[in-house]
């Protein structure tokens, strides 16, 4: 059963019509056992009725006549930019055809052109394979590369042959070497002096650990006046 | 539930928003858009009474009511190239009202309140003395003058947020769903707003009128 309170924050959406029918009817019973409440639906009803009765205030003429006035030059100010705005797309339209049919000729050769210019780079690429090199100065991608020769002044005077392992530094001097005792090899002492003043007069690309120099051992094998042989 | 038809089986927002001479509304905005001047006249044929009588009751100074409905469908006529068709033209129409009311009424208070008016006799200068010589209407032969001042005053004294609900409501006679697109708020936002208004107004015309009430209400049941 609704209370006064209750039904009194519903008499507005009742007099619209907006309450659902099982709330209406509980409404209207509570209407017709409680004088207070249905005076109180009766005055709003006055101020409903009251406020739907008030006179229609008509625009006075001036405003007529100056919205008259905005309409007809907003309107003339649209069929200006319509106008400005067909005018620019019939020429952008004009321009797409012209450029369409100039370049409708020139558009099959050029794509086989392009085609047959990819296909024959992609064959010939094959062949320069060999012809990038590495330059010495190059510093090495590789995780850990050994030292290389940069310069040798090398002369055994005879055609033999040495085996030496090499220290070098990080800037590529050569700090020691040993003749490694699997070679077999017992070198004079002449021999021993003119290896040290050899290797003074030889500098190396220093081995690299992740692009960083470091030193480490090589060994060297020289031959004869010219050849050497160099493994990290 | 059959489209159109809400819970109350009431009609939601079917209003006369046909336009036989256009075809649809899309034709019609379109026609707008096109700078057709029959479609402008068309729109304010249709929608330049309402708007005013909305706006007149809206702001506190009538004389301002005319320059707003003019800024109102300058906007209107400034903005249709950017109307979506998200609420229909009226509601659309009848929000960018509302704003320009509200707008306006809030200037009034910053900067006219204190102006003097030196001019005495410049004539008309409020909505009671404005309505009240202009009777010879159905109104004017049921309630007196009394009666009808003290609905204008209490009316104008009615806090703008839900007077703008009421007079959407019992003036313009907009369903719930338009008050609600119109104002911007839900449903049960409109609904209590509606409710605060009319019970306002009713405390209002009650003052006024229990001194000399020679209106006898009978309390009356809705089943009646």
């Amino acid at each position: 059963m609704m209370e006064c309170q209750q039904v009194r924050l519903t008499l507005s959406a009742f007099q619209d019509g907006r309450v659902l029918d099982e709330e209406r009817r509980q409404i209207r019973e509570h209407l017709a056992r409680c004088p207070a409440c249905a005076e109180r639906l009766a005055q709003l009803d006055m101020v409903r009725v009251s406020v739907r009765s008030l006179p229609k205030m008509a625009a006075p003429p001036y405003v007529f006549l100056a919205l008259r006035s905005i309409a007809s030059k907003e309107a003339a100010r649209r069929r200006y930019y319509a106008g400005l705005r067909g005018a620019v797309r019939a020429a952008a339209e004009r321009a797409s055809l012209w450029v369409n049919n100039l370049m409708r000729p020139v558009a099959l050769p050029a794509a086989g052109g392009l085609a047959s210019a990819v296909f024959l780079f992609a064959l010939v690429l094959t062949n320069f394979q060999g012809i990038v090199r590495q330059h010495p100065n190059d510093v090495p991608l590789a995780v850990v590369t050994a030292p290389t020769v940069r310069s040798v002044w090398f002369d055994l005077a005879d055609d033999s042959e040495v085996t030496l392992d090499i220290f070098v530094d990080e800037q590529g001097r050569v700090l020691d070497f040993v003749i490694p005792e699997d070679q077999g090899t017992a070198a004079s002492h002449e021999m021993r002096r003119r290896l040290a003043s050899t290797l003074l007069m030889t500098s190396f690309n220093p081995g690299t650990a992740f692009g960083q120099p470091v030193s480490g051992w090589v060994r060297v094998k020289f031959r004869g006046r010219s050849e050497i042989d160099v493994r990290g | 539930m059959p489209p159109g038809v809400n819970e109350f089986g009431q009609a939601e927002g079917l209003e006369a928003a046909g336009w036989p001479e256009f075809g649809s509304e899309e034709r019609m905005l379109e026609r707008l858009r096109e700078g057709d001047d029959a479609a402008y006249e068309a729109l304010l044929e249709r929608f330049q009474g309402p708007v005013y009588q909305l706006v007149y009751r809206l702001v506190d100074d009538p004389n301002e009511a005319g320059d707003v409905v003019q800024d109102v469908f300058l906007k209107v006529f400034r903005g249709v190239s950017g109307f979506r068709g998200q609420s229909s033209l009226k509601t659309w129409i009848y929000r960018i009202a509302v704003n320009e009311a509200h707008n306006r009424r809030r200037w009034f208070h910053r900067h006219r309140k204190a102006e003097i008016v030196l001019d005495g006799d410049s004539g008309v200068t409020n909505r009671i003395e404005l309505v009240s010589d202009r009777g010879r209407t159905p109104y004017d032969w049921t309630l007196n003058g009394e009666m009808r001042t003290a609905i204008e005053e209490a009316l104008e004294g009615l806090n703008p947020v839900f007077r703008s609900a009421v007079i959407l409501r019992d003036l313009e006679e907009l369903s719930y769903e338009e008050i609600a697109d119109i104002l911007d708020v839900s449903i049960g936002t409109v609904k209590s707003r509606i409710l605060r208004g009319r019970e306002a107004l009713r405390r209002a015309l009650m003052d006024k009128l229990e001194p000399a009430r020679g209106l006898a209400l009978s309390p009356q049941t809705a089943s009646d």
